[in-house]
C-alpha cells in the first residue's frame, strides 16, 4: 500500500535528473539575475547618473553661461526683494501695545482741554408734551359752535 | 523518499542574504515536488520544466517580497500556480472547468495519507486523478505533494479558504467513488 505522495514522487522521480540540471543552471545564471543585479544597478547607476549630469552641464549650460549667470542673478535679487518686503511687512501690532496707548492717551488730553475751553452745554428740562385741550374733540367742535 | 518534517529549518534568510549555496538547497528541497504538482496540471514535460525554471527565478528576483520564512513553500507554490494559470489561459480556454463547486459543509478533513493506494491500482489512482477538473485536481495535489494547510492552500491558489476546503472534500470523495467504481467493475 502507498500514499498517493509515494505514487506520484516515484512517478517522476526519472525526471530528476533534468531538474538538477536546471537547478545548476539557474544558479548559474544567479549573478546575472537575481542577487548580483541588484548591486549591480546600483554599481552601474551611479556612473551613468553622472554622465548624464555631465553632458548636461557641457552641452545646456556651458555655451550659453553668461546668460545661465544673468538669469541666476536676476533670480537671486527677486529672491531678496521678496525676502526684505516680506520682513518690512509685518502682522499689526496687538491690542494693547506702546505706540495704540500713547494714541488712546493724546485723545484723552485732547479731551479734557476742550472740556475746560466750551462751557458746559445747557441742559434743557425736558418738554411734556402739551395738549391743546384735554377735552374730547366732539366738546371742543360744540364750543365753536356757540361762539 | 522525501518526508516533509513540520521541524524543516530551510535557509531562507541565507538566500534572502544572496548565499548561492542556500539557494542550491531550497531549490533541490522543492525541485521534485513543484515538478510533481506542475506536471500533473499541465501534462507536459517540457513545459513543467520550463515553469520550474521560471519559478527559481521568479523566486530568486523576488525573495524580498516573501513574508516569513515558515512560508517559503507556499510562496514557490504560488508563483509556479500564477505560472500554471498564465499557461492555462494562454493555450486553453479551461475557464468553464474553473468553475466553482457549491460550498457544501465539508468534515473535518484527514491528511493526505488517508488514502491509500495498492500497487495494482496505482496507474488507476494516477488515471482518476487526472480526470478531476483543474481545480479539485491542484488543491488534491497540494495536499498530496507538501501537506500544505487549508490556509497556506488557500494563499497559494488565491481562493477563499472556505472554498479551498469545500474542493478538496468534493476531491477526495470524486476520487473516492472514482475507485470505487473501477473495483467494481
Amino acid at each position: 500500500m502507498k500514499t498517493p505522495r509515494e505514487i506520484l514522487f516515484e512517478r517522476h522521480r526519472r525526471a530528476e535528473v533534468k531538474l538538477d540540471r536546471l537547478r545548476r543552471k539557474v544558479l548559474a545564471g544567479l549573478p546575472a539575475s537575481g542577487i548580483a543585479a541588484a548591486s549591480e544597478f546600483n554599481r552601474s547607476e551611479k556612473p551613468r547618473i553622472r554622465a548624464v549630469l555631465t553632458k548636461a552641464w557641457r552641452e545646456l549650460i556651458w555655451p550659453s553661461r553668461r546668460a545661465w549667470a544673468g538669469v541666476a542673478a536676476l533670480w537671486l535679487t527677486v529672491g531678496a526683494a521678496n525676502l526684505a518686503m516680506k520682513a518690512g511687512f509685518q502682522s499689526p501690532p496687538p491690542i494693547g501695545a506702546g505706540p495704540a496707548r500713547e494714541m488712546v492717551q493724546g485723545f484723552e488730553e485732547q479731551r479734557r482741554l476742550l472740556a475746560e475751553l466750551l462751557p458746559p452745554p445747557q441742559t434743557v428740562p425736558p418738554t411734556q408734551p402739551t395738549r391743546s385741550s384735554a377735552r374730547p374733540r366732539s366738546e371742543g367742535l360744540s364750543t365753536v359752535k356757540h361762539c | 523518499m522525501l518526508v516533509v518534517t513540520e521541524c524543516e529549518q530551510l535557509p531562507v534568510p541565507q538566500a534572502r542574504a544572496g548565499d548561492p549555496a542556500a539557494w542550491d538547497v531550497l531549490f533541490r528541497r522543492y525541485q521534485l515536488p513543484l515538478y510533481v504538482y506542475v506536471f500533473e496540471l499541465v501534462h507536459d514535460e517540457q513545459t513543467s520544466l520550463d515553469i520550474v525554471q521560471e519559478t527559481f527565478i521568479n523566486a530568486v528576483r523576488h525573495i524580498g517580497s516573501l513574508r516569513g520564512d515558515d512560508k517559503f513553500g507556499g510562496w514557490l507554490f504560488g508563483i509556479a500556480h500564477q505560472k500554471c494559470i498564465q499557461r492555462w489561459r494562454k493555450h486553453t480556454r479551461e475557464e468553464s472547468a474553473l468553475e466553482e463547486f457549491g460550498a457544501a459543509p465539508p468534515e473535518a478533513e484527514a491528511g493526505p495519507d488517508d488514502l491509500l493506494i495498492r500497487q495494482e491500482h496505482e496507474q488507476e489512482f494516477m488515471r482518476l486523478l487526472n480526470r478531476l477538473p483543474p481545480v479539485q485536481r491542484s488543491v488534491l495535489l497540494l495536499h498530496f505533494v507538501e501537506d500544505f494547510s487549508i490556509e497556506q492552500i488557500a494563499e497559494i491558489t488565491g481562493a477563499a479558504a472556505g472554498t479551498v476546503k469545500s474542493r478538496l472534500h468534493y476531491a477526495k470523495k470524486a476520487l473516492r467513488k472514482l475507485m470505487e467504481n473501477e473495483n467494481a467493475t
